[in-house]
């Protein structure tokens, strides 16, 4: 112990000699010990027990669902139907500047259906009707007795 | 590597007659801490005591490392004595403790500048703690893993191999602690006017 100095020497003498009182400790820290011991022994099996009643009732839930016929038709349902999709509403090109929109056959323009509905017919050419030609015969006039 | 795989093989034969309570140790059973608690509890409580330097907090050591052990023992390959291996878990628990006993010690030298009352322990008696206490006063300023090898070598007076063997460290390392922790140890009784 001359390595440690005189004054450390002296130091580490009195820290060996010193019990710090030993009291009753011993045995309280046993209790201590196996109390401890005992209480996690009892959550562990607390824990054990719960995860054993949550998988029987979720085997259980899942073997009725199976058995009435629940479970196959949710996974066709879900394999089979795809979700409906909203149509897209269809991009309109824009034409030059002061184009208002297509054209029809004769100019004519074509409305065009906002919101996606069907774009509308072009109006067909009006009718003319031919002017009818001057009678050859002369209508028959009344005649007076 | 573990700290325990690096137990070293010359305890080999001190662990076989432990082997019925370590294979009841495995099977969580609480009679066999007990029963281990009963052999090797001082030699423990011995080792908190002087690394903490405080009774309660040794004590409160001393339950960690019993209570870990169920757990810990499944890492055991009984290749060294169980006294080590109960110091191995105590060296790898004890860092919340020692704080706490620094904490705790603090507190009290707070409280011990108060008038204290009268004392029946003469001059030489009362010498020999103020000097205890400027020692664990110097430990707290320690890293811990020099104070660890300061307090095994030196207070407990244990060899640097079975000091290697408890920390897993090679037994240089052990030594070079042990310098580091004296040479600090030594500058801080000098501050403390101890010199």
């Amino acid at each position: 112990m001359s390595a440690l100095g005189p004054e450390l020497d002296d130091a580490v003498n009195a820290a060996r000699g010193d019990d710090l009182g030993s009291g009753g400790l011993a045995d309280a820290t046993r209790e201590r010990v196996l109390a401890s011991l005992q209480q996690r022994g009892q959550r562990q099996r607390t824990m054990a027990a719960f995860a054993t009643v949550l998988a029987l009732s979720l085997l259980g839930t899942t073997s009725w669902a199976w058995v009435s016929g629940w479970l196959p038709a949710t996974i066709d349902r879900l394999r089979g139907e795809a979700p409906a999709r909203v149509p897209d509403v269809p991009d309109v090109p824009k034409g030059p500047k002061g184009h208002e929109g297509p054209k029809g056959p004769k100019g004519q323009e074509i409305a065009v259906a906002q919101g996606g509905g069907p774009p509308l017919r072009p109006r067909p050419p009006e009718l003319v009707l031919p002017e009818l030609a001057p009678a050859s015969e002369p209508a028959p006039t009344a005649t007076r007795p | 590597m573990t700290l325990f795989d690096s137990l070293p093989d010359r305890d080999a034969a001190s662990a076989d007659p432990h082997a019925a309570v370590l294979a009841r140790l495995r099977r969580d059973d609480a009679s066999a801490v007990a029963e281990v608690y009963d052999l090797h509890h001082g030699a423990l409580r011995a080792f908190a005591r002087k690394l903490t330097g405080d009774a309660q907090v040794a004590e409160d050591l001393v339950h960690d490392v019993f209570v870990a052990l169920p757990k810990a023992v499944k890492r055991f390959r009984g290749d060294a004595a169980l006294r080590t291996f109960l110091l191995s878990i105590a060296v790898n628990l004890a860092k919340k403790h020692v704080r706490a006993a620094s904490r705790r010690r603090t507190a009290m030298d707070r409280l011990a500048q108060l008038p204290s009352a009268v004392s029946v322990d003469p001059e030489r008696e009362a010498q020999r703690k103020q000097l205890a206490a400027a020692l664990q006063r110097a430990l707290d300023r320690l890293p811990l893993d020099q104070r660890i090898a300061f307090v095994m070598c030196e207070i407990e007076e244990r060899s640097s191999g079975e000091v290697a063997a408890v920390v897993g460290s090679p037994e240089e390392t052990v030594r070079t602690r042990l310098f580091h922790a004296r040479k600090k140890l030594r500058a801080l009784l000098e501050k403390e006017g101890l010199a």
